[in-house]
């Protein structure tokens, strides 16, 4: 499941909701009110977009994709009812194709709505025909202009209910803001966990492969969110810097865990710098990580403690990768406090 | 091919035996409608597809099942008080509305409508009627069984096939990180970096999570562990290599290359066989510049003896796939 779902607010999460019902129930209430001939479609219309959870910026842009791939798909699926399907039944056995284009397309087009409107609008004409009882009087030309009506209903009220109801909870700025926060978390939590594991000299079995998987998913959701982001009205434009900035920290922590963990696992020259290492992760861990300056930290300890650490050890190359990983995860702080603030 | 949008934006075929497995329940639910014609409707040929889009990515076939019912159970649900209610106007709204909220307010049930939401809203066009009510359940519940049974199907065909792929890709995005570390700069460019981190998070899911049915692919999911295991050690010594520009010791990048290429064709292999016949130089730290290039090589030498070792207690112990 896409983390961007799990991770909003409740109260966000109950108004989106509320706005995705309040658009089926008017999609229903004007199918029922005036008696719209196949007025399923504007259900299916709906239905399109909330596919996967939920939709997020592009509204315009996504509103038309669906007409547009709506109106197109029924044509195109006339023209296969009226040249194939009509002049041999077996090529209506084909039809699941449809189907399979119109998934595999949305999803190799980074869930283009386009593609899935089109060909499963197609699919549902040709299996509408084929599947009708034999009794059933049906107009096929009637029958695809409601349909497109329907789309074109289905579309305007989405873009309606969209732009006036809790127009903030389709708007990914407000949804990055607790991945960012949980991303940060994970991140502190994966950083003690090493060192825990690093001062009582203990072998990190899983490598912190899921720990460092569930980062890296959750930063995907922040990539493909910052993208739809940068296209919202009222953008602040120093937030994109702000968000490729947050990508490339996260990235760097990840890489200076990476190493940790393996230096960890393979402690081959232990020597008497592992004490300093060990003060110098309690010291960090009792100041906050981000309310210090690492450097001056660092030199307090090493001038009292009056150990040297040899620039050719493992507590050595240890130490330089928490150095990376705190001065990285200080940054990721930072950036989520410039987010945060260009948002309230 | 290689540059195509597929091998681009789909290099481990994960979203085509997706899409495959959803076809293949739609089929299902065409051949029954072909059998039972009149009592079914389209519901039983589009439900099952959408069914699978929601489980697909499932690891283990108990929450494949659990799930599988659970989105039936919706999409019945949604069919039993729409067939009830259809003549009253303002209650079928109110009914809707409270049903959409509700489901898309929890955390739980949001994934499954937001995608059974497509199949429930063929109920406003189905005969109405006890008998058409209990028509639509038995095909919910049909649905449910097709998609079970379709993704299954795909999933332990594919198996092999799937966990080969996503660990080759990932020792070819190694070898391509160890050229270009040594050919252009010592540090790593972040767009491979992120490659390279997406395909672990597949190789996790695919190898580590999924827990398959047949013997045959149990045994080779427990081998390809192994592999897996060790190539996230390998990867993570790669990151220690440093400043190649000024590094004496150049060969060692060609060594770790050699061992890369070994791997994969050990996994392209069906015996999944795999030792360091190579003799690995055994080098001094005088030999290396950096110290963390020593250290690395050093690791890199212990791991791959150990996943040797390892390999070949595993295939004393069991017969061949």
């Amino acid at each position: 499941m896409l983390k961007y779902i799990i991770l909003k607010p409740d109260e966000m999460y109950k108004k989106e909701a509320f706005r995705i019902a309040l658009s089926f129930a008017v999609g229903v209430l004007l199918m029922n009110v005036f008696n719209i001939e196949e007025g399923h479609w504007i259900i299916f219309s709906l239905a399109f977009i909330f596919l996967g959870g939920c939709a997020h910026g592009f509204l315009a842009e996504r509103t038309l994709k669906i007409v547009i791939g709506t109106v197109t798909g029924l044509f195109f699926g006339l023209i296969y009812l009226v040249l194939l399907s009509f002049n041999l039944y077996v090529y209506s056995y084909l039809v699941p194709i449809f189907f399979f284009l119109a998934f595999y397309l949305y999803f190799l087009n980074r869930m283009d709505y386009f593609y899935l409107a089109f060909f499963i609008s197609a699919y549902l004409l040709v299996l509408n025909t084929i599947t009708a009882p034999v009794y059933m009087n049906y107009n096929l030309a009637n029958t695809i202009f409601s349909m497109g009506i329907c789309a074109v209903i289905g579309g305007g009220i989405h873009f309606l209910t969209n732009s006036f109801i809790f127009k903030s909870t389709s708007k990914p700025k407000e949804t990055t803001l607790p991945i960012l926060k949980n991303i940060h978390a994970n991140c502190i939590n994966v950083f003690e966990s090493v060192n825990a594991n690093f001062t009582k000299s203990r072998f990190i079995e899983g490598m912190n492969v899921s720990k460092l998987v569930s980062i890296l998913d959750e930063m995907k959701s922040v990539g493909n969110l910052s993208e739809t982001i940068a296209h919202e009205l009222n953008f602040v434009k120093d937030n994109a810097n702000h968000y490729k900035n947050f990508m490339n920290h996260c990235e760097l922590f990840v890489t200076s865990i990476k190493k940790m963990t393996l230096i960890s696992n393979h402690k081959f020259d232990e020597q008497q710098g592992s004490e300093i290492v060990n003060k110098f992760l309690e010291r960090v861990k009792f100041i906050g990580y981000d309310n210090f300056d690492l450097s001056k930290e660092f030199i307090k300890i090493y001038k009292t403690s009056g150990i040297k650490i040899r620039e050719e050890s493992t507590d050595f190359l240890y130490l330089k990768n928490v150095h990376s990983a705190l001065w990285n995860m200080n940054r990721i702080k930072k950036q989520i406090n410039f987010i945060e603030m260009s948002s309230s | 091919m290689h540059n195509s949008i597929f091998s681009v934006r789909d290099p481990d075929k994960g979203y085509l035996f997706q899409v495959i497995a959803m076809l293949l329940a739609n089929v299902f639910g065409l051949i029954a409608w072909g059998v039972f014609r009149s009592p079914c409707s389209m519901l039983i040929i589009l439900a099952p597809g959408i069914i699978v889009a929601i489980v697909f990515s499932e690891f283990k076939y108990k929450e494949i099942a659990k799930i599988s019912f659970k989105s039936g159970a919706i999409i019945a649900l949604f069919f039993i008080f729409t067939l009830m209610i259809m003549e009253y106007s303002y209650l079928l709204i109110f009914f809707c509305f409270i049903y959409v909220f509700i489901l898309f307010a929890s955390k739980k049930t949001r994934y499954l409508i937001s995608f059974a939401i497509l199949p429930c809203s063929l109920a406003f066009i189905m005969p109405l009627g006890f008998e058409s009510a209990v028509n639509r359940v038995v095909e919910c519940f049909f649905s449910s069984f097709f998609a079970l049974f379709s993704v299954f199907v795909i999933k332990e065909i594919f198996a092999k096939y799937r966990m080969r792929k996503i660990l080759n890709l990932l020792l070819d995005e190694m070898n391509l990180l160890l050229t270009s570390l040594s050919s252009t700069r010592s540090l790593v460019k972040l767009s491979d970096d992120l490659r390279m981190n997406e395909l672990i998070l597949k190789s996790e899911n695919l190898i580590l999570k999924n827990r398959y049915f047949y013997n045959i692919n149990f045994r080779y999911s427990k081998k390809m562990k192994i592999y897996f295991k060790y190539i996230i050690r390998i990867e993570r010594t790669i990151y220690l290599f440093r400043d190649f520009k000024n590094e004496k010791n150049k060969s060692f990048v060609e060594e770790v290359k050699v061992i890369l290429n070994m791997l994969n064709t050990a996994i392209c292999n069906k015996r999944l066989s795999f030792c360091v016949s190579v003799q690995m130089p055994s080098w001094s730290r005088d030999d290396f510049s950096y110290f963390d290039n020593y250290f690395a090589f050093n690791v890199l030498r212990k791991e791959l003896l150990k996943m040797s070792d390892e390999l070949n207690s595993e295939f004393s112990m069991k017969a061949d796939i």
